[in-house]
């Protein structure tokens, strides 16, 4: 198989063809470390790279293979993830100036499942500052660039992922997402990125935002592609029933708050996607949200205050090392009185039990849009009166920051493109621990559409 | 909310004195995001609440 053809298989295939024989782990290694190095590096989505432990380790994965021995489900598949993932005596530098020379003392739990998988690490891919920004923003070590379209945001914070995944550099990627940082990226670079249930996957081991909201997730391709990642890291089975389709199931559409900035090419994707899922059996209703400004001012005084708790000695010791936009994300954390914090904590379950009354009801899922905006240009994000900047980026998260405090299951879903040519997505949303439902939605969704095929030119596989 | 009072509280406090000085464009935002919490937990958080009582909520919700 050719270089090309490798890199464009997706996660289940290309693991199926390393344990069939069709293509060994040295070879699936050497292209994404190569594509890694080559496209990764124009794109500004790589960290770091390990080469040598890398091919090390898919050698070791081919002998393995040729004993006959047993092999796990992701057996000598290379993947790369977000910098903020440990492996014990390792780097991690968390996209910042300040942790550049962290080595982690320990591996996370997420990180060892994928090992025992037989996953194969090739390194660490790019983020935003302290995984602090929807759009991917680093100023220390640079944006990185949406495949789609370079002059634009590839979504953050797990920006290097989004990249990684789409430009066809590695077939999947953990991240992070606190307020939107899988969904983002997801959606701006056209791929799942799927939020679990708080607590579903173990953080031990992932730098921390706001331990409240923080959940670990996959960036693939496919739904199939996540499902598999998703029961590697949750240690639960997700692929079981994955292909038995939707027919009957009750999808619910908010609208109110969720249809306040959508821009009419966004809106018009949406509604192709609701009757594609129609078309599959889905039954949708409409629904309406509660006041989604107190669940985002919940997340925001959340997300502060523990931010500026683990922070806060470093904005008093090197205020410096911080971009300002960060900084400016921070800070707010350092102002509230701790009752409001823990009545914020205490609200939790019975504001959750009303989103989810309100905007799902009776239905198994809500569809929502992902990002209300087309995807923005890095210059709109960084550049002018920053009011306007904090505008657009407030519009980023306009539909997927509440759904943190919420500790809900979401998941980005590609279904377009606007006439810019960026990625358009749409956003499910299930009760705790649905993730098999939202999964098998998508994968019947995906079944009966394209845009999980389509490559960027930058991922240069013709 | 005073934005002096505010300032005490990032250079006091927190003892973070260049936080503080930046003080002012965190002010609007704080205020607000605290007056609706404080609304809303006076109207509606039980008294017997409590802040781990979500993830005693989602273990309930974990039927897998």
């Amino acid at each position: 198989m050719q270089a090309a053809e490798i890199a464009a298989l997706d996660l289940g295939a290309l693991a199926k063809a390393i344990a069939d024989g069709e293509v060994t782990s040295v070879q699936a290694t050497t292209v994404a470390l190569d594509r890694l190095a080559g496209i990764g590096h124009k794109l500004n989505a790589v960290v770091r790279l390990d080469d040598a432990r890398a091919l090390n380790a898919a050698a070791a994965a081919d002998k393995r293979r040729a004993s006959g021995a047993a092999l796990p489900p992701l057996h000598g598949v290379p993947l790369a993830h977000k910098d903020l993932f440990y492996r014990a005596g390792d780097l991690s530098g968390g996209g910042s100036k300040i942790r550049e020379n962290f080595r982690a003392e320990v591996t996370s739990t997420a990180i060892a499942r994928l090992d025992a998988a037989g996953a194969l690490d090739l390194g660490r891919l790019q983020l935003a500052e302290f995984a602090m920004s929807p759009t991917g923003y680093n100023e220390s070590l640079g944006h990185a660039r949406n495949p789609w379209n370079p002059a634009h945001v590839p979504g953050g914070s797990s920006s290097g992922s989004g990249v990684a995944v789409a430009a066809r550099l590695v077939t999947a990627s953990l991240g992070t997402d606190t307020g939107g940082s899988l969904r983002h990226p997801g959606a701006m670079c056209g791929l799942i990125g799927l939020k679990p249930t708080w607590g579903l996957v173990p953080t031990d081991g992932v730098m921390p935002l706001s331990a409240s909201l923080d959940c670990s997730g996959p960036l693939t391709r496919t739904a199939k592609d996540a499902a598999i990642i998703l029961s590697v890291i949750a240690a639960r089975d997700y692929l079981t029933g994955i292909d038995a389709g939707i027919a009957g199931l009750r999808i619910a559409v908010p609208g109110g708050y969720y249809r306040e900035l959508l821009h009419t090419e966004i809106a018009a994707a949406l509604h192709e996607a609701i009757r594609t899922l129609t078309s599959l059996g889905a039954t949708i209703s409409e629904t309406a949200p509660p006041d989604m400004a107190l669940i985002n001012a919940l997340m925001q005084l959340v997300m502060s205050v523990e931010a500026a708790t683990i922070h806060r000695s470093w904005l008093i010791e090197r205020p410096q090392d911080y971009a300002d936009q960060v900084r400016a994300r921070i800070e707010p954390g350092l102002y509230y009185p701790a009752t409001r914090y823990v009545e914020a904590l205490s609200l939790r379950a019975q504001l959750t039990e009303a989103w989810v009354a309100s905007c799902i009801g009776d239905a198994d899922l809500a569809l929502l849009p992902a990002i209300s905006i087309p995807v923005p240009t890095i210059a709109a994000t960084t550049e002018g009166d920053p009011a306007d900047v904090a505008r657009v980026i407030g519009q980023l998260t306009h539909c997927t920051r509440g759904i943190n405090y919420l500790g809900l299951p979401g998941a980005s879903v590609p279904s377009g493109f606007d006439s810019a040519g960026l990625p358009i997505a749409f956003q499910l949303i299930g009760r705790p621990y649905s993730e098999a439902i939202m999964l098998r939605t998508a994968h019947a969704y995906q079944g009966a559409t394209d845009w999980h095929h389509r490559a960027p030119a930058a991922a240069e596989l013709h | 909310m005073s934005e002096d009072l505010l300032r005490q509280v990032a250079a006091e406090l927190n003892q973070a004195p260049d936080a503080a000085r930046r003080t002012a464009r965190a002010a609007a935002l704080v205020t607000d995001v605290n007056a609706r919490i404080a609304v809303e937990a006076a109207r509606a958080m039980p008294f017997d609440s409590s802040p781990y009582a979500y993830q005693a909520w989602l273990a309930k919700a974990d039927r897998s």
